[in-house]
């Protein structure tokens, strides 16, 4: 059998065209899959922040106003008592809130954000309180996580709501044991910290 | 013109050819997945024979809530005190579960697992790591005292095995979420699911360490009322006589495993304080129910179950009271708090049990006399009936064991 000249062409320009019309499908097909990947990612990343800042909105800001029991005592990592509104005697204080019973990598985020140089907010003027059932416990919490922040054992359960979510969260609190600002982070979502963080930089600028 | 025309009719040709590729494909996929549902199905069928957690000698209790009488309400017992040893290398935090043995009180908090002699001296500690049985994440665990083992369930999905000072022996890596573990026999374990219902349809599997697998699974939520809701519990299954019951946060059933399956033995008929499925609609997630189902007046989650010779034990919370009593051949729950049963004080501590065992109920006491009105005190003087401990402040917790006379 002879193959002429146009035949040859014909056969060519199937297969070339065949190989294209294949590398361009699969290029489509892997662009759609990159792009349904992406989308969902987006909007799921969009969906969090969503949750963060509606919890946010509908909960920090009701405990705006509650005033703190007096006769709450904490005990430093020396084991010393002291009383709350002793702590807080020197003006506005940013609370970190941990416990032993919270998510172990939730309440770490917190303490990275604490320390992010965008924080403008003095070292003195924040206090970590956690929850450990042995002050020890805090003590060597405290050691294995550098925190460079006082940190205090709470025993007692105090009665803000903000308790009942089990979740680390930052409250500011007044030398009358009122609460200015609180706030309940997302571990993921670090930036979100740190802008509340800047936000609330008025309050301890005195 | 031509070369347009030719390039036309072959891009023609090669699309129709990508479509019908592409129709293969989606007829060789059909195919291949509806052998994998068979299959699927096959092994369910197979695997899942007998699982409808209904069976013989099914029996109803109905829960009282206004019997007063007080000879069903308490419980003789007697009380003694372990004070577990406390020193840098073994500090406990808050306690997830707690075994005790003939030898060894072992303990598992949210960091490390804690093995202590029976007179409280600490013994050893698994070390946090990720080496080859080191601990990341331990989630609950349980020992067979037969078979001197101990069993760790990491992160949901990897069983540890030990031996009974925790000298790491192997791994199962496993396929599924869980937070609670029993071996069966030689070959198998029972696993307590922790995935909520949309993606798990059994509360029970059975792990084959042969072939690495669940081989069968057990109690689907489908049965269950409360099959959306359902919270982390330590104490799911119990063993009394060499036989396995079980209980969920979410199932008002005991189940037994026998003849292969897991079993009803009791149903708990809760009546008016049981939620309706109307209630339960109202909520989207476990957290709210959780709150206003105990606002509202309705029995929610079951905490734990222990059975005793004489009577089982089954926690709850309703009001003031944390705990339902059903004596053996009576149909009936009458509704307490452990407190008042077992004549213990009225703190955190004891208001549930953290295990039992045989005539024993196990409580991890936290020093709650130094908080509140005593929070200036570093110690104290604990007394329980004729029995007194000194109380430390920042020692570690104090074993309270009840025996059941």
């Amino acid at each position: 059998m002879k193959f002429n000249s146009s035949t040859f062409y014909y056969i060519f320009s199937i297969v070339l065209v065949s190989i294209i019309m294949g590398l361009l499908y699969n290029f489509y097909k892997k662009t759609e899959i990159e792009f349904s990947k992406k989308y969902s990612l987006l909007k799921n990343e969009y969906k969090l922040v969503e949750d963060v800042l509606t919890n946010n909105l509908l909960n920090s800001n009701s405990y705006i106003g509650f005033e703190f029991n007096n006769k709450i005592i904490l005990e430093d990592t020396a084991l010393n008592k002291i009383s709350l509104i002793n702590v807080i005697k020197s003006g506005n204080i940013l609370v970190y809130r941990i416990s032993d019973t919270h998510c172990s990598s939730c309440d770490i985020a917190g303490l990275k954000s604490l320390v992010s140089p965008n924080v403008k907010i003095p070292k003195d003027r924040i206090i970590v309180i956690g929850s450990f059932y042995n002050t020890k416990l805090l003590a060597s919490y405290v050691f294995e996580n550098n925190i460079v922040h006082k940190a205090y054992n709470l025993k007692q359960s105090i009665n803000i709501r903000a308790e009942e979510f089990n979740f680390p969260y930052f409250i500011v609190v007044n030398k009358d044991l009122e609460v200015l600002s609180c706030f309940f982070p997302e571990k993921s979502k670090p930036y979100l910290t740190e802008y509340y963080l800047l936000g609330i930089k008025h309050l301890f600028d005195n | 013109m031509v070369i347009v025309t030719v390039f036309g009719a072959v891009l023609k040709v090669n699309f129709v050819h990508i479509l019908v590729a592409e129709t293969h494909l989606k007829q060789i996929y059909k195919i291949y997945f509806m052998r994998k549902i068979i299959f699927g199905f096959l092994i369910l069928l197979v695997g899942c024979t007998n699982n409808s957690g209904t069976s013989l000698d099914e029996q109803y209790i109905k829960v009282i809530s206004d019997d007063n009488n007080t000879e069903k309400l308490h419980v003789n017992n007697d009380i003694s005190f372990v004070q577990l040893e406390t020193s840098e290398d073994c500090l406990i935090g808050n306690v997830i579960n707690v075994e005790i043995t003939n030898q060894y009180i072992y303990v598992l908090d949210r960091k490390s697992f804690f093995i202590f002699s029976k007179d409280g001296r600490f013994v050893k500690k698994i070390k946090r790591g990720k080496g080859p049985g080191e601990l990341t994440r331990a989630l609950n665990f349980s020992v067979d005292e037969n078979r001197k083992e101990i069993y760790i369930i990491e992160m949901g999905n990897i069983l540890h095995i030990y031996n009974d000072l925790a000298v790491y022996k192997e791994t199962y890596k496993l396929d599924g979420s869980f937070i609670d573990v029993i071996r069966l026999n030689d070959d198998n374990f029972i696993l307590y699911t922790v995935l909520p219902h949309k993606h798990e349809d059994f509360l029970i599997s059975v792990y084959n360490i042969n072939s690495k697998t669940i081989i069968s699974k057990y109690i689907p939520y489908e049965n269950l009322a409360m099959k959306d809701f359902s919270i982390l519990t330590y104490n799911n299954f119990f063993v009394i006589n060499d036989e396995i019951y079980f209980s969920a946060s979410n199932s008002r059933n005991i189940y037994k495993y026998a003849e292969d399956s897991m079993q009803t033995i009791y149903s708990i008929d809760f009546d008016d304080l049981n939620p309706s499925v109307s209630y339960l609609n109202k909520f989207n997630n476990v957290r709210e129910f959780m709150k206003m189902v105990y606002i509202d007046n309705y029995i929610g989650f079951i905490n734990f179950s222990f059975y005793f010779d004489e009577f089982m034990l089954v926690g709850f919370k309703y009001k003031d009271y944390n705990c339902g009593i059903s004596y053996k051949d009576e149909n009936k729950m009458y509704i307490s708090s452990v407190s008042d049963l077992f004549d213990l004080p009225k703190t955190p501590s004891f208001e549930r049990p953290y295990n039992a065992n045989g005539n024993q109920i196990y409580f991890v006491y936290y020093n709650d006399l130094l908080l509140i009105d005593n929070i200036q005190k570093e110690e104290m003087i604990l007394e329980i009936g004729d029995q007194s401990i000194k109380l430390t402040e920042n020692s570690n917790p104090i074993i309270v064991t009840v025996t059941i006379k």
